[in-house]
């Protein structure tokens, strides 16, 4: 798995490519610490990349989720596949994240 | 090197960035001047005796050549040291992607052919260097090497000098065979002397690899050997479209066989490679960044319409959760819906309008809310029924509300409604369990993903009853999936018992085999167990577990030692997967409470196979140990199959004893003997 990061806008944007499972999942729990504790403001983590994600995956998020809640930053989803979408669906995480079909319309819903 | 500490006390472990089979990988940051750093460690306790003096041996020498080294495209070393039957080094802190993530796939480069020539010559260029300081790295590959971000100076940083050859040193001698078969020279392979020609055939299969998304030698171990000895890969442009005609004559050249045939150094590559891409119009632009955004998918998002202007502060309030409501409360909405409740209680100043006011917002915003809250719970069991999107923001809105009401009006009996909502969900919740309790009494064959999947449910509501506020059922949804989660873990253990003490009939084995299968669910089930809250209970149920799947590995590699050379090729390779996906899950289980247990497991699963692999070595040797003229047999194939399916795990896996040992076998004989090189050469 891959992780870069950018600004867009004024707001810090995670892109995961390839899969997100418990092999990844630490290096990805890394990055997002690393973006809520250093960065400001909304999050973006664009999913269009990844290609999987297991139950592994969603608890890292759920986890993301509950620091951002803490700091009162928004924080946005955007770009998945359909398979992963169906996991969301199927865990109940779609009613848990706030997501967008985009990038665009995510960071516009998180500055 | 100036003030080396040469322990580990001199640094503040801030992160763990990554965990394997031997050792883990932290963030710190150095006490004396707070520079940040990278540390791995090997931890010795986490080795198996045989493989602990030499990967200690690498660890010293990847210290000793790193200070050695000093050069932008080299990841420094800064410092190192014994640990408790371990060892340290202390590493400059990289900011980059592993370029083995950025490799693609086959036709599909996830690197435009730019920016892989940029990637390239700066590895060249850090080849120099080191080649010129005596070392040659004999490990060139993508998971070695560091992609930089495009404001760097240099594209990439290469790391991993663990089994790097330096000049007039007798650590790694001739013979040795280390390295990545894929990646490895002839020469190298043949365990001949090599030099730095060596490095250079490896840049040139990265090369290959980054320009198609492929590598040039690929399948089973013992074809890939047969390929890298005797095989021209087909040119990078038959795989890829629209790259320039120069590279196929590049990589060619790149991997020639012979080292003697190929550039004569690093610099002559990369000035090749410039000359030949200027020439044939193709320059490469200066400094390209391998930084691309991926193609997005696009559907219309949407954004929130912006409410109407207000008429007063109340109207203001209820027609923002109205538009939450008819499309989806978001955290922005949320935000501004506090705003608005704030200014409501500033300008509504009148004991009596503040009171009408609380039982408007009452009936017409909070009711509606949690009616829609209600109605839209992700409850376990119903992924079929439709959910709100915004459950848990609608929830957070209700609170909010909920807040806002008792400020305007003390009187106001507001936690009642909330209350009643969280409740009818911790019901639902409730039922679940008993339900899912009876079924797995009686069911041999739990759906661990859609357990899982309801586990998840649960967790969502338990975000949404945090955001409520609503404490009591908190506790008692969390009860809930602690027992749901101990259960299952208890049924998943008693089916691997009924394996490991009443003999493997096939249904047995095919539960098995789908339990572990899910190694996924399995690990975030035992992490549940593991939590610090719910540890006491759930870390005996886990150890459990884990003694039962430590058999399980164990009797299941004795099946295979005595079906060596007779099972056939999927199924042993399936069987000797699962034994794998068992040592993964201990490798990545992170709990304190069970470490002895997990120690055990990996000790014992390591022994059995080593076990196994010497076996069919030996069984190899003695299939083809007679006069090379006679016909490869049915079991000499199938043993060969056995191998390369041993050498897959060990090398997924960081088993180099293993690996070696295998490898070192397959090269004498691929070289050795005709017969095989004819068997291998037909596929």
């Amino acid at each position: 798995m891959d992780v870069q990061e950018k600004d867009e806008d004024g707001v810090w944007v995670l892109q995961a490519t390839g899969r997100l499972d418990s092999y990844s999942s630490r290096d990805f729990e890394q990055s997002v610490n690393q973006a809520i504790e250093t960065r400001d403001g909304g999050l973006v983590l664009d999913m269009g990349g990844l290609d999987y994600v297991s139950s592994a995956g969603l608890r890292v998020l759920l986890m993301a989720a509950k620091q951002m809640r803490g700091k009162a930053r928004p924080l946005a989803l955007c770009g998945m596949r359909s398979n992963v979408r169906e996991v969301f669906d199927i865990s109940g995480f779609s009613s848990l994240f706030e997501i967008y079909g985009d990038l665009e319309a995510a960071v516009k819903a998180v500055r | 090197m100036t003030a080396t500490p040469q322990t580990l006390e001199a640094y503040d472990v801030t992160e763990v960035l990554g965990r394997g089979a031997m050792g883990t990988v932290f963030g710190a940051t150095r006490k004396n001047d707070g520079a940040t750093v990278a540390i791995k460690t090997l931890s010795g306790d986490l080795l198996v005796d045989d493989e602990r003096p030499d990967l200690i041996a690498r660890f010293q020498s990847e210290a000793e050549i790193g200070r050695r080294l000093d050069h932008p495209g080299v990841v420094k070393v800064l410092d190192s040291g014994p640990l408790k039957a371990g060892y340290f080094l202390v590493m400059e802190w990289v900011r980059g992607t592993l370029l083995s993530d950025r490799v693609g796939r086959p036709g599909r480069p996830a690197l435009s052919w730019q920016q892989t020539a940029n990637t390239l010559l700066d590895l060249l260029d850090t080849l120099t260097y080191v080649h010129a300081q005596g070392v040659v790295h004999r490990d060139i590959k993508p998971s070695n090497m560091f992609l930089l971000p495009p404001e760097s100076p240099v594209s990439i940083k290469l790391m991993d000098f663990g089994v790097a050859r330096v000049e007039g040193s007798n650590l790694t001698q001739t013979g040795d065979l280390v390295g990545t078969p894929a990646f490895m020279s002839p020469e190298q392979l043949e365990g001949r002397a090599i030099g730095p020609a060596s490095d250079l055939f490896s840049a040139g299969v990265l090369l290959y690899a980054l320009l198609t998304g492929r590598r040039p030698f690929e399948g089973s171990v013992a074809s890939i050997m047969h390929q890298v000895l005797y095989r021209r890969p087909d040119p990078p442009s038959s795989l890829t479209e629209d790259l320039p005609p120069p590279f196929d004559e590049i990589v060619a050249r790149a991997l020639q066989k012979d080292p003697a045939n190929r550039y004569a150094s690093a610099t002559a590559f990369a000035a090749e490679m410039r000359a030949l891409l200027q020439r044939a119009g193709a320059p490469l632009p200066h400094g390209g960044s391998a930084s691309d955004s991926p193609t997005l998918e696009t559907s219309p998002g949407v954004a929130p319409t912006p409410a109407q202007a207000p008429e007063d502060p109340l109207t203001d309030v209820l027609q923002e959760i109205a538009a939450g409501l008819a499309d989806r409360v978001t955290q922005r909405r949320v935000a501004a819906l506090e705003a608005k409740l704030e200014t409501l209680d500033k300008e509504l100043n009148d004991p009596a309008g503040r009171q009408e006011a609380a039982a408007r917002l009452l009936r017409e915003g909070l009711a509606p809310l949690l009616e829609a809250v209600e109605a839209g719970a992700p409850l376990p069991e119903a992924t079929a029924a439709p959910t709100r999107q915004d459950f848990v923001f609608a929830a957070q809105a209700a609170e909010r509300i909920a807040a806002g009401l008792r400020n305007l009006d003390s009187g106001l009996e507001t936690a009642m409604p909330v209350q009643a909502v969280s409740g009818r969900l911790l019901q639902a919740a409730l039922g679940f369990g008993g339900r899912l309790s009876a079924s797995l009494a009686q069911d041999d064959d739990p759906d661990l993903v859609a357990i899982s999947a309801n586990l998840m449910r649960l967790d969502v509501l338990r975000d949404a009853m945090e955001r409520l506020g609503a404490a009591g059922e908190i506790a008692a949804l969390s009860g809930t999936q602690s027992m749901v989660a101990s259960q299952l873990m208890l049924k998943v253990t008693s089916i691997i018992r009924r394996y490991t003490e009443g003999g493997a009939d096939d249904l047995v084995r095919f539960s098995v085999a789908s339990l572990l299968h899910e190694v996924e669910e399995l690990l975030v089930l035992a992490e549940r167990l593991v939590d610090p809250e719910s540890e006491q209970l759930g870390a005996p149920v886990v150890r459990d577990f884990i003694v039962q799947a430590t058999r399980l590995a164990e009797m299941t590699v004795e099946e295979l030692m005595q079906q060596r050379g007779q099972l056939e090729a999927r199924s042993f390779q399936g069987r000797l997967m699962q034994v794998g996906l068992i040592y993964l899950f201990a490798v990545r289980l992170d709990s304190e409470a069970c470490r002895a247990a997990l120690q055990d497991l990996i000790a014992r699963v390591y022994a059995k196979l080593e076990a196994l692999t010497e076996a069919l070595c030996e069984q190899l040797e003695g299939e083809l140990g007679g006069p090379g003229d006679g016909q490869v047999t049915a079991t000499t194939r199938t043993v060969l199959h056995q191998l390369s399916a041993v050498h897959d795990l060990a090398e997924r896996l960081h088993w180099q004893e293993l690996d070696q040992r295998v490898m070192r076998l397959l090269r004498d004989r691929v070289m050795a003997d005709a017969r095989l090189r004819q068997l291998l050469a037909a596929g």
